[in-house]
């Protein structure tokens, strides 16, 4: 169902009137259409004008002291009123032969129409906890400027034949826009590319840097920072397979949880500097590089300056740099390598697509779903659906035997993640088949568990940066199911609804190409005449601004105030405070022998899980040589600590700051005075 | 039967695909309503605890996966035998197409579920509006299908089937019926309502207004520009209150189907123009609408109607009479009037009107809500509002003018208030029709500014509201000009035809769950 019949509209724009007798209706409309533009643009310029307060304006109607700042708006109002009603009417009463001038002017300004609306979108402290109301917002001043943007550039030429004047004015926007042409034409082929690869390059360096400096700062968390760096150490070091010891202590093993054979395509590149600092560079690198195979993919369907365009709105989506801050993981790389296999597939190197579909595989078992459904929606879009096919089988069989039997093995015949969709499991079942069999045999009960506030929210936070644009066709319908299956369906575990985690990978990855595929229909359906370039020109506008508004309120480019990585809002490069944190944590990690075997709070945990042993207090001490602790602990940190030192197992060897070291078997002369500054209980225990 | 190509550009594997997703989803929705029809007594327990024994369960999956594979085979098999080789996939695609409308059969019985739905409103509307669109898509395909394997000219399904109806009845009832079983409807309508609990209106309604002795305070208590009710309130015609006030609202309400009728049917044909009157009847926000006033701007409906209807056919005298009658009732009409002098204003023939008619509206309005009511004493723009924009704007036009100035305040704050039940409760029942117009905005819009200036009385029960009748009327407005404009060209009479059956299809659950027709009010 098409919920607004754009040809029809197209339509009647196109017989919009131009001749003589229609002249009254032509008045009105011109008239109110230049009332409306000057209004809004001047109260655009109002609102600029009093930014400083913008935010309480669009959140309270208020405007601070000052009651005559009041009269700016109001005035505003008037003078657009009077100018448009002046013009207008001299227009049309001393000189009728410019009037269609003027009207073919009126409506090519026409996106004036929602400047008034754009200044809020640019002040994020109006939208703070308000992300409802904002993305409703912002899904309106959308599609108002899809509609403006279709009204002017579908605009009637000038009629020449009544008025020379008009006619020199046509000539000379004519040649101006032929020029315009000739320039385009003389810029060097490959300037899109290289647009993009500026892009890729300013993306990686300004996420590496930020990411690299949280880390520094130990605000990354042994979940997941601490727990891939043991990892992919381990790997390198020949150690046990996917053995990641902050998982679980020693023996602890993820391959039940993610099977992440990529870990041994990463390893080579670790070596060259053994710090979970690398992955986050490889992070940044491959998750900024992805919006190459999305250029190269979008210059085949819909040509080099679109696919710019698509590439640089990847760069921008909130839900890429959520995933990107969020220490380090897998799943995000996946879209760099499907986009590839789809790039290759569509440019028969087979080759390089069946590599590509290797390492996409390797770099997460869901990852291979992700590819699945890239080679359905092939298959359903009619590009190379042979090859569509066999990718959908490819990935769902993968998927199928490393979760279904690997993983499943490894977990010792049970199902990880599940719990995130505690509610779908009926009783008497476990694991996802349960899950399965409720979405099957209840879909009411599934729809209930779906009908949440946040959900709605998060779905827009999805979808709104690309202006729905991939929903434009069934085809966006089958680009979604990933994420639903993935992060809507989901009951009762909040990181898998919110942006700022990796999950939102799931979507990306279907969803650009789903945009490009969409592109490239329109391009079609604008050859075969059915619509206007106009058309398909208003959604691009729409697609922009929908980027641009999201990406500031929500992402990590445009401003740094409220900006989310993972739980918390996001900390953005060092102050006084941290660099003495980096200087005290520092002090004590000299202390700790290469290889020695390391408790540490969850924040510390990153900065010493490049060895074979490093365990997180949160669990326990395990067999750990070394406690490292950071003050005040959390609840089950505290107990661990407690435990290991009123147990005189461990002596306190050095603080710093607010770090404390402690090795077992050292001198236990300074644990008093931490056991009481803890408040523990170590002679009172002792006491009879 | 000529062999056109349902879509020769696409291959054939991926035709192959989609046919095949079609009738798996149509098997799955067979499997459905079996399985709704088998849990029926107890779909409100599993669907609240999910609980199930595991044999159950998987028979319920087995139930949805068997008519799946079984239609889809049988499909694809029947198109395997197709004797003409070359034309096998052709057929298979195009039977997938034409049987369609299953997937919108099968989805359609648990609506129809009488306590499944009585705690969950807003599920009920949201899986309606899905099914409602999923029908029209459905519809859709199957019109389309059977339009491209027969002359364009020709008659589609819809009125295939409204023909053999037609045939069934006696030619001199033909003009009579529809408007019998409109009358039947209406007279139900109407003795229902004088059966509704007269103490459900408030006090000043109940109460005949003792000492009404001017002019200035009939309007008072009227607390609009509805100079028709003058007469009304002064002669104390409410007496005895409640059951009269229920049997005039139920009268003026119902009989506004007549005019809407003729209205339809002067564009869309006395069968479509039978269905939209019955939706009008059927629709559920309407036993609401201004109940509790004396004299609600619902009750302008049928004026209205007959005053486009009279505005089209260009009988001046006569539109210009009605349509002074409509604005009677409430000032507010006028904007009806301008949303209808802007669509004629756009179209050839009726330029002029339109111009003369928003004209007129606007300063109709702007008499009666800027001088006569606040001369009169009339608080009806200025209460209500006070306080709900912070400090600065107390009455309509310093509210308006708020809005005017700081639109992005008024859109955050109406769209925090407003929730998804409220647009749900408003265009489910007309499965998203007004939506579709050419200029839907501007049907909207008079709901959308007296919702936005109203906007604390709509937080609790958005359909009692005025904006709520601004919905509905011109809701059936850009209905019957959305269907105009689809029955034009015989491309687009196939949508026509699936956007009135899946108004259908969202009307008949709506009103059994919602409406008063069938159940009683909520």
């Amino acid at each position: 169902m098409r919920l607004r019949s754009e040809s029809n509209v197209e339509a009647s724009i196109e017989r919009l009137p131009l001749a003589r007798d229609e002249l009254p209706s032509r008045f009105w409309a011109t008239s109110v259409l230049l009332t409306l533009e000057l209004l809004s643009f001047g109260l655009c310029a109002w609102q600029l004008r009093s930014a400083d307060a913008l935010s309480s304006l669009v959140r309270s109607n208020e405007l601070g002291p000052g009651p005559e700042r009041w009269g700016g708006a109001g005035s505003v109002a008037a003078i657009a009123t009077f100018i448009s009603l002046v013009v207008a009417l001299a227009a049309l009463t001393w000189g009728r032969k410019y009037a269609c001038l003027l009207q073919t002017f009126v409506l090519r300004c026409a996106p004036l129409l929602v400047a008034a609306l754009l200044p809020p979108l640019f002040e994020w402290r109006a939208w703070v906890d308000r992300d409802l109301s904002h993305v409703l917002y912002v899904l309106a001043v959308v599609l108002a400027t899809k509609k403006v943007f279709y009204v002017a550039l579908s605009a009637p030429a000038i009629d020449q034949k009544h008025c020379p004047e008009c006619a020199k004015v046509g000539g000379h926007l004519s040649r101006l826009a032929f020029e315009f042409r000739t320039i385009a034409r003389a810029l060097p082929r490959h300037l899109p590319f290289f647009i993009v690869l500026a892009g890729v390059i300013g993306y990686a360096g300004f996420f590496a840097y930020f990411t690299i400096v949280h880390h520094r700062n130990a605000l990354s968390a042994s979940l997941d920072m601490g727990l891939e760096d043991n990892l992919v150490w381990n790997v390198l070091h020949r150690g046990p397979l996917f053995k990641s010891s902050p998982l679980g202590g020693p023996t602890a093993s993820h391959l039940g949880f993610h099977a992440t054979w990529f870990a041994f395509v990463l390893a080579p590149l670790y070596a060259l500097r053994q710090s979970a600092e690398t992955l986050l560079l490889i992070q940044a690198m491959l998750l900024g590089g992805a919006a190459i195979p999305l250029y190269l993919l979008g210059r085949r369907y819909v040509g080099p300056w679109q696919a710019a365009l698509v590439a640089l709105c990847y760069l921008l989506y909130p839900g890429l740099h959520g995933s990107n801050l969020y220490d380090f993981h897998y799943l995000p790389l996946g879209p760099f390598f499907m986009w590839f296999v789809v790039y290759f597939v569509e440019s028969r190197r087979w080759v390089w697509a069946t590599i590509f579909i290797v390492l996409t595989l390797s770099v997460r078992e869901d990852v291979a779903v992700g590819l699945g459904f890239l080679g359905g929606l092939l298959l359903l879009a009619g590009r190379r659906p042979k090859d569509g096919l066999l990718l959908l089988l490819v990935g769902a069989g993968y998927f199928l035997v490393m979760k279904g039997v690997v993983m499943h093995k490894a977990m010792g015949g049970s199902d990880a993640f599940v719990h995130q969709y505690k509610l779908l499991i009926p009783d008497g079942d476990s694991g996802f088949s349960g899950v399965i069999k409720t979405i099957l045999s209840n879909p009411l009960y599934t729809l209930s568990t779906m009908m949440e506030r946040q959900k709605l929210i998060y779905f827009m936070q999805i979808a709104l940066p690309l202006a729905f644009l991939p929903f434009r066709r069934p085809i966006g319908l089958w680009a979604a199911v990933p994420g639903l299956l993935f992060t809507l369906l989901s009951t009762e575990y909040p990181p898998l609804l919110m942006i700022s985690f990796q999950y939102t990978a799931y979507w990306s990855a279907q969803l650009f190409p789903a945009s490009l595929l969409n592109l490239r229909w329109m391009d079609q359906r604008v050859r075969e005449g059915v619509h206007s370039a106009a058309w398909r020109a208003s959604w691009v506008a729409a697609l922009i601004l929908a980027t641009l508004t999201t990406s500031y309120q929500y992402g990590a480019l445009m401003q740094h105030d409220i900006t989310m990585g993972g739980f918390g809002r996001y900390h953005f490069g060092s102050d006084a405070a941290d660099y003495k944190r980096r200087a005290d944590l520092r002090l004590l990690l000299r202390q700790i022998p290469p290889m020695g075997k390391v408790v540490a709070t969850e924040n510390v945990v990153p900065q010493v899980s490049n060895r074979p042993d490093a365990y997180t207090l949160r669990i326990a001490v395990f067999d750990a040589d070394y406690i490292l602790f950071r003050l005040p602990a959390g609840q089950y940190e505290r107990e661990h600590v407690l435990e290991a030192i009123e147990s005189d197992t461990f002596g306190v060897v050095a603080e710093s700051g607010e770090f404390v070291l402690a090795k077992r078997g050292h001198s236990t002369d300074k644990n008093a005075q931490f056991i009481s500054r803890m408040g523990g209980h170590r002679y009172d225990r002792h006491r009879p | 039967m000529t062999d056109i190509d349902l879509d020769s550009n696409v291959p054939g594997v991926t035709r192959l695909v989609r046919a095949g997703a079609l009738l798996a989803a149509q098997g799955v929705a067979v499997g459905f309503a079996i399985n709704t029809l088998r849990l029926w007594s107890r779909l409100p327990d599993f669907v609240a605890s999910n609980k199930m024994s595991v044999v159950e369960r998987g028979g319920i999956v087995a139930w949805l996966i068997l008519p799946a594979v079984s239609w889809s085979m049988g499909m694809l098999i029947g198109s395997a035998l197709n004797p003409r080789v070359g034309h096998r996939l052709q057929f298979l695609e195009h039977w997938s197409r034409r049987s369609a409308w299953v997937i919108a059969l099968g989805l359609f019985p648990v609506l129809l579920h009488p306590t499944l739905w009585r705690t969950r409103t807003l599920m009920f509307l949201l899986t309606t509006a899905m099914v409602s669109i999923v029908a029209w898509s459905a519809f859709r395909l199957t019109q389309k299908a059977a339009f491209q394997r027969r002359e364009a000219s020709g008659p589609s399904d819809f009125e295939q089937l409204s023909g053999y109806v037609t045939r069934l009845t006696p030619p001199r009832l033909r003009l009579l019926l529809p408007l019998l079983v409109i009358a039947v409807g209406v007279i139900y309508i109407i003795t229902r309502g004088v059966w509704l609990d007269p103490t459900a209106v408030p006090r000043l309604v109940g109460d005949p207004p003792v000492g009404v002795h001017s002019v200035r305070q009939a309007f008072v208590i009227l607390g609009h520009g509805g100079w028709l009710g003058v007469p009304i309130v002064a002669l104390k015609f409410l007496r005895p209150p409640g059951h009269a006030h229920i049997f005039f609202w139920s009268l003026c309400i119902a009989t506004a189907a007549f005019p809407l009728y003729l209205w339809a049917k002067s564009h869309l044909g006395s069968k479509i123009a039978l269905i939209v009157a019955s939706c009008y009847l059927c629709m559920p926000t309407l036993r609401t609408i201004g109940r509790q006033e004396v004299l609600p701007l619902g009750l302008a409906a049928g004026l209205f109607f007959l005053a486009a209807h009279q505005w089209e056919r260009k009988r001046y005298e006569s539109a210009l009479v009605v349509s002074l009658l409509t604005l009677g009732v409430n000032e507010q009409a006028a904007w009806w009037f301008c949303c209808l002098g802007l669509y004629f204003a756009t179209n050839e023939g009726t330029r002029t009107a339109g111009h003369w008619l928003v004209a007129g509206a606007i300063a109709y309005f702007v008499l009666i809500a800027g001088l006569v009511l606040p001369y009169l004493g009339v608080d009806a723009y200025h209460g209500s509002f006070k306080g709900l924009w912070g400090s600065r704007a107390v009455g309509l036009f310093e509210t308006l003018r708020v809005a005017v100035t700081n639109p992005a305040y008024v859109l955050a704050r109406w769209f925090e208030l407003q929730g998804l039940l409220f647009w749900l409760v408003l265009f489910v029942p007309f499965a998203f029709l007004p939506l579709v117009a050419r200029n839907w905005l501007l049907w909207l819009a008079p709901g959308v500014v007296f919702a936005v200036v109203g906007v604390g009385h709509l937080a609790g029960m958005p359909v009692t509201t005025g904006a709520a009748a601004h919905f509905i009327v011109l809701g059936f407005a850009a209905a019957v000009t959305t269907l105009t404009r689809l029955s034009k060209t015989a491309a687009t009479r196939q949508q026509a035809s699936a956007a009135v059956l899946a108004w259908v299809f969202a009307v008949i659950p709506c009103v059994y769950q919602l409406g008063a027709i069938w159940l009683p009010a909520l």
